[in-house]
Formats: C-alpha cells, structure tokens, sequence
C-alpha cells in the first residue's frame, strides 16, 4: 500500500473532480452512446403514431442486427459492390451528400435524388412519386433496378444461404435458417424504422431540455417556416406527405412525371411527396432530382423562381415572397434542424467499420 | 342417523353438488364435419390446341400469327357453391405454364355437399396488394410484383408476333392493378350445370378448367397486335385484356369418386 504515493492519490482525485466538472459543464451533456442492447422503438414526445407498427415483426435486437447487416451488404448488388450504404450515408443523414442523383452500379445514373432516410416509419408510402405503398417492399426496387444494383431476390438469396454467419443471423432473428424475400424485407424494413431523428437542437429547444438554446435569428426563422412553410413542412415531422408541384420548371432531359405515372392521373403531373425539413443541412442536394445544391437556392426559388402550371400547388401560386433577411434567419432556423446525435449513432453505423 | 335442522340445511347443498357432478360428465362429441377434397387442375389452350410455349404458331382473332414464351395467372379465393351455401378457400395458386406442378392442386377439408358452382379469382385481393411483404405463391420472387409501383401482376404472357410494333417482335402483357377504375381483379363464376361437385367424405374430386388464350385477345374487344402488344403499367389498356380475359375458362370436366 505504501507504494501508491499520496501525490499519487491526490492526483487521481483530482482527475476525477476534473472529470465530474467537465460533464457537469452546460453546452452538450455527454451521453452514453445507446448500445445494440438498447433497441426498442419509442415515440419520440409529440410525434404522431406511426404507420408501420411492426405487425408480425416485433422488434428485437437480433433482428435490427441482421437488418443493419443487410442495410450494409454489398452482396445485394449483382457484382458485390453496392450496398444501401452506398447511396445513403449516415452522415449526410442517410442521403447521398454532394450528389444531386446516385450513380448505381457500372456507374449508371438515374433520375431522382436518394432521399434521406429517418422517422420511416411515419411514412404513408415510398419513393418519390410515392409508387411503392409499404416499407417492407420498397428495397425490392433498388435491388432489381439494373442501374441500381441489379441483382434478383434469388441472387441475394443464393449468396446469403452461403454465408455461415448470415444463416446463424437469421436463426438469431427469426428463428430457424430459413432465409426468404419476406425475411429480409422485414428485417431491413425492422432497421430502418428505428432510425428515428428527434434529437436536433430544435427538439431540445421544444423539449425545454439542455442544449435546447436558439439564437434570436434562428427563433425569428422558426416563425418564418411556420407562417410560409406549412402544411407542407408541418411540425414535428416537418412533412405532410403529401404530393406536391413545387413550380420547378419541367426538365426534358428526365422527362419525369411524377406522381402522374402512378396514378395516371393528369393531376398528378410534376407532383412529388413533400420531403422532411429535418437534416436538410446535412443532406443536400434539394428537389427530386437534386437540382439545387443550397438551401439559398431553394429559398431564391420559392421567392422569385415557381413556374406556373396547371397543377402547380395553389399555395405557390404567388410564391413565398422574402427578404434577404428572412431567407439569411430561415437557412440559420433551418440548421437547427440536423440532428448530430442521430448521424453518430454507432447502432446505424456500418458494423463492417467498427 | 338424526337428521337435525342443520343437516336439512346441509342437504339441498348435497343434492346440488351430487346433481353438479353428475352434470360435469364431459358433453358427447359433437359430429365433426364430414370432409372430403377437391382436385383443381388447370388446362391451359389456345382455341383448340394445347398451349405449348415456345412452338407453334397461334392466331388471334385478328388474324395474328403468334406465338407464346411464358403464361402466369395468380388464382385465389376459390370458392363452392351448393345448397347450404358457399365454402371460401382463402389461398392463393401461381399456374405457370413452364412449372406443370403448378397447374394442379388440391384443397382438402371441403365439406361433404353437392355443390352446383364453382368459382376462382383471377389475381391476387386487394388486401394483399397493401399489406407488405408476402410469401410462398405471393413471394417477389416470382416475378409477378411490381417493385415501382406496388401490386400485384395478376396475370402475365410473354411472346412473338410479327405484327408487334415492339422491338423484337415482342408480346408483354402484364395485367396489373387493383384499385378504382382501372382494377382488374376478376371474380369468375362458373355454374356447374349437371356436372355437380359431390365432395364425399375421405373422397377427392377433380374439376379440370380449361383456360383459352386467344379469350385475351378476342371480346369484348378484338386486339390486334399492331395496335396494342405491349402492357407494363396498369390503366385503361390492362382493364380492357382483362375484361376480355374475364371469359376465359371453361369447366372441362368434373370428375367425382
């Protein structure tokens, strides 16, 4: 005993006052990051209820782990290089940052921009022009998609069968080695549902809770969105999803239609579902083809560039008029929205890096 | 022994529990439903001849010279109608015409009746089209499920004709959709006439359909394949092959034990 020296002692002490004061400091409580052992969906506080209630496919950590797994596999592309990762980082909130559209194997590119991906659960329907009506089944279309990934179910099947450690994931998961279409889909479905944003510093603020605090431009942009934005951007969600002519002009080189190829609905021409405010300030590029790379440029566009047309939403007809000052407080309000603590959570993160 | 007024009192509550045991003798069993099963089998033809993917030159009634590379059609909800009323058959079959397994199957548990209807739906219910993902005949993997536009392909054929504007030479026809105006979900109802269904118990009987092709193609509205060879989304023109397609089969025969 006598070989740990007061100084020694003193010394310890002393770190861990040090430590207890540094965490006890106001600007970001330090918090645990959530473990794989925390896996449990929860509304977060003033969030309506969700659509996808996980009927016959009732959370459990081994099942998000086999989702997370999948979410990251390059095997579910025909040549082994492409995962759902690849197009949707988690640090541009799940979107693919600095590209307006995805390029997907041999380098193909399409048409519409890959959205970001969080509170999915929420989501009435998929994609763009909202074709794909549960989340179970909306990663059957970029699987197959040839410019996508372009591999078949019974590809992805085939190469997961002869994976020892997929077969015990599957087993953890769901119960036997049975690996079908259905299972995955649920699986990735069961993953991204608990990929649920409500932690930026705008929540806090609502919450009352520490970090919570907004400067007066960004209060001043709060109440700019709520007056000019909604219903469209509505609170908490910030979308309705509903589909939308937001007055871009056509572009001919796409030659995209919309909604209307769903619903062949003349109506319907040029409308696209209302994408979420959250995370805008991580995941760029805007509009359904990434056509704009700023948030100036999109507020610039509400202000002065709407292109009528007979479905251009009502609200719009006028544009959104601004000043330079309104726009300068929305982007700052705007800001407030990304959500640092869900793009490093280690529980979406690629476990092929950790 | 004394019966004192206590005991009187004591009595009813003797006879109660003797009479409630004797009560509690299990019930006898009831008559269990008598079952028998049925054998569905499905022929599929193009006017008189055998279909026969890949060979032969079919001819609409348009006079187009085709021919066939793959046929698929999801049958559902079979259902029997007799006297005592309707048996529903909530399952759902995927007849490919390249699998011969897939053209018969058989549903057990039918109850003992002489049915005089016979019935099918062509496709898949609407209900399934939105409930996320399915498995064995409903499986993605089949090949019969859009991925961009989320449903169900009811039925589908693939060939050649040299009056297709298509490249190739191409036939697609994927019958899909099953909402408002532009559903194409059949219920098809079949009477019987003389040839009865009689399900007997522990018995199997067999009613074969015949299925014609060219009914895609021929009323109420004549399709010639230079004008319409190719539907891959739903709409107007998946409608009109389904309601052509609507008379499709016939009962071939029906056999009982």
């Amino acid at each position: 005993m006598r070989t740990i020296g007061r100084s020694f002692v003193l010394g310890s002490m002393m770190l861990v006052l040090l430590l207890v004061w540094e965490s006890c400091s106001q600007d970001v409580p330090i918090k645990p990051q959530a473990s794989l052992d925390d896996i449990e969906f929860k509304v977060p506080p003033g969030f309506p209820q969700p659509v996808y209630t996980f009927g016959g496919n009732e959370v459990t950590p081994e099942r998000f782990k086999l989702g997370r797994a999948l979410f990251y596999e390059t095997r579910l592309s025909r040549d082994n290089t492409i995962s759902c990762g690849s197009c949707h980082q988690q640090f541009a909130a799940f979107a693919h940052f600095e590209h307006s559209v995805s390029h997907g194997i041999d380098g193909l590119t399409g048409t519409r921009n890959s959205p970001a991906l969080f509170n999915i659960a929420w989501h009435p329907n998929f994609m763009w022009d909202g074709g794909i009506n549960h989340i179970e089944v909306q990663p059957l279309a970029p699987i197959t998609n040839p410019i996508e990934m372009d591999e078949t179910m019974g590809g992805v099947i085939s190469k997961l069968k002869a994976d020892a450690v997929y077969k015990q994931m599957f087993n953890d998961a769901y119960g036997s080695e049975l690996i079908n279409s259905q299972l995955i889909f649920k699986a990735l479905a069961l993953f991204q549902s608990l990929m649920i944003s409500s932690n930026s510093r705008f929540d806090k603020y609502m919450r009352n809770e520490p970090g919570g605090t907004m400067s007066n431009e960004e209060l001043n942009g709060l109440n700019l969105v709520r007056q000019k934005c909604s219903p469209c951007h509505q609170e908490p969600l910030f979308t309705d999803y509903s589909f939308r002519n937001n007055g871009l002009p056509f572009d001919t080189v796409y030659n995209d239609v919309g909604r209307m190829k769903i619903t062949l609905d003349p109506a319907d021409s040029m409308k696209y579902k209302v994408p979420s405010l959250r995370n805008v300030g991580l995941s760029g590029s805007f509009m359904h083809d990434g056509r704009m790379n700023t948030l100036q440029e999109v507020l610039d566009h509400y202000d002065s560039g709407i292109v009528p047309s007979s479905t251009l939403d009502p609200m719009l007809s006028g544009g959104i008029p601004l000043t330079d000052q309104e726009k300068s407080d929305i982007i700052r309000f705007l800001q407030t929205l990304n959500d640092y603590e869900f793009i490093s959570d280690e529980r979406f993160a690629d476990p092929n890096f950790q | 022994m004394h019966i004192k007024y206590n005991d009187i009192k004591i009595l009813p509550m003797w006879v109660a529990a003797l009479l409630l045991l004797t009560s509690c003798k299990k019930d006898p069993p009831k008559e269990l439903a008598k079952v028998g099963s049925l054998k569905v089998s499905f022929e599929n033809y193009v006017g008189q001849s055998k279909l026969s993917l890949g060979s032969s030159d079919y001819v609409n009634a348009a006079g187009n010279v085709f021919d066939v590379s793959s046929l698929k059609y999801y049958i559902s909800n079979l259902n029997l109608s007799g006297a005592s009323g309707s048996v529903f058959v909530n399952k759902y079959f995927l007849i490919d015409e390249s699998d011969h397994s897939t053209l018969t199957f058989i549903l057990n548990d039918i109850p003992v009746e002489t049915y005089d209807s016979f019935g099918l739906v062509v496709g898949v219910d609407s209900a399934r089209n939105v409930s996320g993902a399915q498995t064995g005949a409903l499986d993605p993997i089949k090949g019969m499920f859009w991925d961009w536009n989320t449903g169900y392909v009811m039925a589908r054929m693939e060939g050649s004709s040299a009056e297709s504007g298509a490249l190739g030479d191409q036939l697609s026809f994927h019958i899909a959709g099953f909402k408002g105006p532009h559903n194409v979900i059949k219920n098809i109802e079949l009477p019987l006439g003389t040839d009865n269904i009689n399900i007997k118990e522990g018995k199997v009987s067999e009613i074969v359909l015949r299925m014609d092709l060219l009914e895609w193609f021929t009323s109420p509205k004549t399709i010639s394949f230079d004008t319409l060879h190719t539907v891959v989304t739903g709409g107007a023109e998946a409608k009109l092959i389904a309601d052509n397609y609507e008379s499709m089969f016939s009962v071939y025969n029906v056999i009982n034990p």
